[in-house]
């Protein structure tokens, strides 16, 4: 029944190890002998792997899962005496591990839970949302940005045309060339012939509202240049036009306007203009037959005709006066 | 009956009422402004151009402490410019809320007119100094010529002012 040597040395360490394990604990040696080996085996087991399970989880974390795996299965294997020791390892591992791994899933769910989606399958809720959402919001202000240039340019439109038209209407607005003159005069007729400048113009009768001697004239600014002004005349004013500034303004210029010497208003029948003349040369007695009457109003609507033995123009007050009043000069009415 | 007719006569004046203009001459032309515009004539001092200005800006005068822009009236009416002489004045007015001044050739007097003796002016006028004259009026066979004050610059010159 003696042991032999080896044996005897074998207990020895035996109890020197299981005096720093359970050394209140009091076991044959031959069962301790028994579950020491063991259990040694199994707890120096369960430490590798537990190490190499917190190594490879700060290091890597898909190898945590397999470790932490093992772990357990260890674990499970120990029996109740190592059970305190291996719970302190197995905590904290598998909390890091957990902790690591939450940590992964909320990076990786971080925009996914922005977002307020659905938790599970992170990797393609990520992706699918992010992309839905973004055409959703682009979609509606591209539309806008599209349609409302082309309502500008359809308004625009629409209020130019209307606005266009009636300026020009009115701007073009030719003075109503009449044909009544000749109706009006009788087969012979009377005519007055005034000099402005060389030239001599005629008036019928008919037409003159009278002849008033140029005295005062009240220069008013801002209006045409064949505008010389307004005369008061028994209450009234006159407005007095620059005879040779309107008939022929091609012709007019600043040393003829000098030279010029208005002496009398011929003031035509119905309106308070007065054209202005250096002289007034005689009123005849004519046939409407020795007038050139002119058979369209063509660009001088105010010109009648002209008076073929006297070779002057005869005046169409009744034009005249309407050009006058829109302001109309000679060139104005051309077009 | 004379209440009735009392009581028209007095209606009628309501509506023709009695204003007051102080004229002035330009370029031997009579122009009358709003009495309740002017604040005084000053005889002519040395105005002080400003660079930059537009063309209508004679320069700025020191009134008792107070910058006030001169305007060209001549200038702007379109009118040749002239010497000064004695009888040139400056008229203080009031139109838009600011206070500028106008050259005259000379200051005249006060008239008093009734609103029916004012007529429209020739209604032919084409320039942008066309719409600065409010009407004309015959006075002991002189023309006078009723300027409105308010339009004598655009809303934009109006301001432009501000800045000088």
């Amino acid at each position: 029944m003696s042991k032999s040597v080896d044996e005897t040395v074998f207990d020895f360490f035996a109890l020197l190890l299981q005096e720093d394990d359970a050394p209140s604990q009091a076991v044959s040696p031959q069962s301790i002998v028994k579950a020491d080996s063991n259990q040694n085996v199994a707890t120096n087991q369960t430490e590798a792997a537990l190490l190499d399970a917190a190594i490879l989880a700060e290091n890597g974390r898909t190898a945590v899962s397999q470790a932490h795996e093992r772990a357990i299965a260890s674990t499970v294997q120990v029996q109740p005496k190592a059970t305190p020791r291996q719970h302190e390892f197995v905590a904290p591992v598998s909390k890091i591990a957990s902790q690591v791994d939450k940590q992964a899933l909320e990076k990786l769910l971080a925009p996914v839970l922005k977002t307020k989606t659905v938790e599970p399958t992170p990797s393609f809720v990520e992706v699918t949302p992010t992309v839905d959402v973004q055409p959703v919001v682009e979609v509606p202000q591209a539309r806008p940005v599209v349609e409302e240039p082309v309502i500008d340019e359809i308004i625009a439109e629409e209020v130019v045309e209307p606005v266009v038209v009636p300026e020009t209407q009115v701007g073009i607005t030719p003075p109503s060339v009449t044909k009544d003159l000749q109706e009006v005069l009788d087969d012979e007729f009377q005519v007055l012939f005034f000099k402005v400048a060389g030239l001599t113009l005629a008036v019928p009768l008919v037409s003159l509202g009278g002849i008033v001697k140029i005295e005062r004239i009240n220069h008013i600014f801002g209006r045409p240049a064949w505008f010389l002004g307004v005369q008061t005349h028994r209450e009234e004013q006159l407005n007095i036009v620059d005879t040779c500034a309107w008939v022929m303004p091609e012709k007019y210029s600043e040393k003829l306007a000098q030279s010029v010497n208005y002496q009398y208003l011929v003031l035509l029948e119905g309106s308070n203009w007065g054209l202005t003349c250096e002289s007034l040369v005689n009123a005849v007695k004519i046939n409407k037959s020795q007038v050139n009457w002119r058979s369209q109003a063509g660009k001088r609507p105010w010109l009648a005709g002209v008076v073929k033995e006297q070779m002057c123009g005869i005046l169409h007050v009744q034009a005249l006066v309407e050009m006058l009043n829109a302001g109309l000069g000679c060139q104005d009415s051309i077009g | 009956m004379k209440d009735t007719r009392n009581v028209a006569a007095v209606a009628a004046s309501k509506d023709d009422a009695v204003l007051q203009w102080v004229t002035f001459k330009l370029d031997h032309e009579t122009y009358g402004i709003n009495v309740m515009q002017v604040q005084e004539v000053l005889r002519y001092t040395e105005i002080a151009p400003v660079p930059g200005a537009p063309y209508y800006v004679l320069g700025i005068i020191n009134l008792r402490g107070n910058v006030v822009t001169v305007i060209d009236t001549r200038s702007r009416f379109g009118l040749q410019s002239a010497e000064v002489d004695d009888s040139t004045r400056i008229v203080i007015i009031e139109a838009e809320k600011q206070v500028i001044g106008i050259l005259v050739d000379s200051v005249a007097e006060v008239v008093y007119l009734r609103r029916s003796e004012i007529d429209n002016a020739p209604n032919v006028g084409t320039e942008e100094s066309a719409k600065f004259i409010q009407g004309v009026s015959n006075r002991d066979n002189e023309l006078l010529i009723l300027v409105d004050l308010d339009k004598l610059l655009s809303d934009e010159e109006w301001a432009e002012l501000t800045q000088i």
